[in-house]
């Protein structure tokens, strides 16, 4: 155990074989560039990026547009290449950056369709440009991409220790029933003693995995485990390249020589003082973000509030519909917005259940229907059914959401989550 | 070969020969079963056959010279015979309704009716022969309910030759749709093979969808547009539908019938309310309150719809006017049978209300 930074430095500049991470790197950019594909062949460029017209631009970020033409798709084959480049270890750190750039970029295109795993794929990109792609590599290399998936693994595990997911087996206890035609296996995840089983075991999975894997030991049936757990994740949920990527992730956390076996390397080269800065930047705001959710009152499932970029995956199943009342100024009696055809279908139930992005259309309408110097009045009947629980109102009816800035504060527009045996909600 | 290898190869064997012998017992696709084959597909049968009975008293209404007022009020009678079945088939509006090549629907029922269109059409009216080249807008069951009810022209001429034309017009469109039903789209549900549904699961989740548009659709634009919701609450009672016939409320009622059957069942057919879910849900609320019991709050929304309806004097352009109270009442009454459409039951379904729109985490 180092006690200096002398000493960390030299720790984490142990030099060992690059094999296991350009292993990773050609799982890593094989993966990247099929999703890329399979994002261009299933049209999602057009129904997610560039038909929309209307957006939900991150906070700041409102000059990140698809680009003009067929520019999003020039984008999308740029991408692509970088893509294979990573897996061919050709150029593979430059390579990585640019498919970082790109896809974050796209990312960052439309708030309503941020994904989890979308966000770790940008980080990984970043750390696959930054860490070195040489035939011989530092040791803290692998220990920056082994501590990330294990970020991943540990607070979406930490976010399960609550009462829906082990009590109620929520959102599971949903979901799973629609697999009962499934032959053999059918009924047996429709009991609802799977949902419960699906619920701990995946608890205990993540909370363990990246311990299990690290340890010598336990790593061969760690490793059988997590791609066991993820195929079945990936059998029974669309959650596209997460499965994947995670399994290629396990493959890290083997000895860095594991493809290929070579002479023994014995030169020591501390790594510099400024990678161990950026590096311990990093790991504290990996560490720091997915708490923000602390910061703000109500449960984070329900609220959203400090929801993303926290690996908070699987949690929460929410169905919902909104409607808006807007009185323009001047006027008493409001015009009832109940349908957004301004909106893409994805987006319009994106939005039914998050409160942010309810708040942001409401601000757009209310900028729609104002003078050009007042805003008009826009109020929300927003009704939602959360992990199972019947329909309630996810947003106070009677607060004029033009009135709230969007802001990083907590929302005193959210309606708080109902106690149990409460009446439902009218709409 | 060495035991174990044999045992796996035996127990993959059994496995394969397991799946491929189990039959689906996808409640879903019961419930789609139901759907199809004892509602859309009977009720586009009877409403070509509606259709085509309204072309036959429209020809004899207009036989004579002059009509009788007993034939005129039979024809009446037949246009508002195929509008109910029509509406009856509101939420199946997909596919052949609204998909090219065919998108038949919008021919049969297209809003808004241009009125002066018509009277202008009156001069000169279309045969049978070259309706094909007027508007959606001047034919169909609207245009066909103005020629009956509300054109100024005198009877028989220019409206009796206009009535023959639309009506044998949309007997034809009607026998059209009944066919696509039938002979393709009916199937195309029953087994989906990827276009336009890719499964019984997108299928199932497609027509549940429609049921809760539907609520939507009559809450914003047959109820709440003539209610003034989008002018700032100034009534605009021009904007209902079926207004010569006062049928407005009819129509709804109509729409609504199909939904309960789509949640209740036919006669030994399951409907929603069948559905493992729902009745798991029922089986473990039943000891709770009623408000978390979705099969308790679908039926009460319903009923209290229906009563909400009920209490709207028709005719429902007068009603919007004079007692604007008793339809805002309806449209929130059917916004409580809508969140239990959109918001409890789709969730209980785990049904996404937008499919094939990306993935997920």
């Amino acid at each position: 155990m180092p006690h200096s930074l002398a000493g960390l430095r030299a720790a984490l500049g142990r030099p060992v074989s690059g094999a296991g991470l350009r292993a990773f790197r050609a799982l890593f950019g094989g993966l990247m560039a099929i999703g890329a594909a399979r994002y261009w062949a299933n049209g999602w460029i057009e129904t997610q990026l560039t038909d929309p017209v209307v957006r939900f631009p991150w906070p700041g970020l409102e000059w990140i547009r698809p680009l003009p033409g067929f520019g999003t798709h020039a984008l999308f084959g740029v991408m692509i290449v970088a893509a294979l480049l990573v897996a061919a270890n050709r150029w593979p750190r430059p390579a990585a950056a640019i498919f970082g750039l790109c896809f974050t970029w796209v990312e960052l295109i439309d708030r309503s369709n941020y994904l989890n795993h979308y966000y770790l794929v940008s980080l990984l990109a970043v750390l696959l440009a930054a860490v070195p792609a040489g035939r011989v590599v530092p040791v803290g290399a692998y220990h920056l991409l082994r501590f990330q998936f294990a970020v991943v693994w540990i607070y979406a595990g930490l976010a399960k220790l609550n009462g829906d997911w082990l009590l109620r087996a929520q959102p599971l206890a949903t979901w799973l029933p629609t697999y009962a035609d499934w032959p053999v296996v059918g009924p047996l995840l429709a009991a609802p003693v799977a949902a419960y089983g699906f619920s701990w075991a995946g608890a205990a999975f993540d909370l363990t995995i990246p311990f299990m894997l690290a340890w010598r030991r336990t790593r061969r049936a760690a490793f059988v485990v997590a791609v066991g757990f993820h195929l079945a994740v990936w059998a029974l949920f669309p959650i596209g390249i997460f499965s994947p990527l995670m399994i290629a992730g396990c493959t890290l956390f083997f000895a860095p020589d594991w493809p290929r076996r070579g002479p023994p390397i014995a030169e020591a080269r501390p790594i510099g003082r400024l990678a161990v800065l950026a590096a311990a930047l990093w790991i504290t705001i990996q560490v720091v973000v997915p708490l923000r959710c602390l910061l703000y009152p109500g449960p984070v499932n329900w609220t959203e509030e400090g929801f993303r970029f926290a690996w908070r995956v699987m949690l929460v199943a929410k169905t919902g519909r909104v409607e808006f009342r807007v009185t323009p100024p001047g006027r008493a009696t409001p015009v009832i917005v109940r349908r957004f055809p301004d909106l893409t279908p994805l987006q319009a139930q994106m939005m039914a259940t998050q409160p942010d992005l309810i708040h942001a259309y409401a601000l757009r309408l209310a900028r729609r229907y104002g003078d050009g110097t007042a805003l008009a009045e826009v109020r929300a009947d927003a009704v939602v059914s959360f992990n199972g629980r019947p329909a309630a109102r996810s947003i106070d009816p009677s607060f004029d959401l033009a009135a709230a800035p969007e802001s990083c504060a907590a929302s005193p527009f959210i309606a708080p989550l109902p106690a149990p045996g409460r009446p439902a909600a009218d709409l | 070969m060495g035991r174990t290898p044999a045992v796996v190869a035996l127990a993959l064997g059994a496995a394969v020969a397991g799946f491929a012998g189990c039959e689906s017992t996808d409640a879903r696709e019961q419930v789609v079963a139901t759907w199809v084959e004892a509602l859309a597909v009977p009720g586009h049968r009877a409403f070509a056959d509606a259709a085509a009975a309204l072309a036959e008293r429209s020809a004899a209404a207009c036989a004579d010279d002059a009509p009788r007022g007993a034939d005129i009020d039979a024809a009446r009678d037949a246009w508002r015979a195929a509008r109910s079945r029509w509406k009856a088939l509101d939420v199946f509006g997909i596919g052949p309704y609204d998909a090219y090549p065919d998108r038949l629907g919008p021919h049969i029922d297209f809003r808004p009716l241009r009125v002066e269109r018509i009277e202008a059409r009156l001069a000169d009216p279309p045969t049978a022969d070259d309706i094909d080249d007027v508007g959606a807008a001047e034919r169909g069951l609207p245009a066909i309910e103005f020629l009956l009810w509300g054109a100024e022209a005198p009877w028989p001429g220019a409206r009796c030759q206009y009535l023959v034309a639309a009506t044998a017009d949309t007997a034809r469109l009607a026998e059209a749709l009944r066919v696509a039903w039938t002979d393709d789209f009916a199937g195309q549900l029953l087994a989906p093979d990827g276009d336009p549904y890719a499964d019984s699961e997108a299928v199932f989740g497609a027509l549940l969808n429609r049921m809760g548009d539907l609520i939507l659709v009559i809450r914003d634009d047959r109820l709440g547009r003539p209610l003034g919701d989008k002018a700032g609450g100034v009534p605009q009672p021009q904007l209902v539908e079926s207004p010569f016939s006062d049928r407005s409320l009819d129509d709804i009622r109509d729409a609504l019938d199909t939904v309960w059957a789509m949640y209740a069942g036919a006669p030994g057919r399951p409907g929603l309310a069948a559905m493992p879910q729902v009745l798991a849900r029922r089986a473990v609320d039943e000891a709770s309150t009623v408000e978390v019991n979705v099969d308790a709050r679908f039926r009460r929304a319903y009923a209290e719809a229906r009563v909400a309806l009920d209490g709207i004097s028709s005719p429902l352009a007068e009603a919007v006017v004079e007692s604007p109270a008793r339809v805002r009442a309806a449209i929130a009454a059917l916004g409580q049978l809508q969140t239990v459409i959109q918001v409890d039951l789709t969730g209980v379904l785990a049904v996404q209300l937008a499919f094939g729109s990306g993935d997920g985490d």
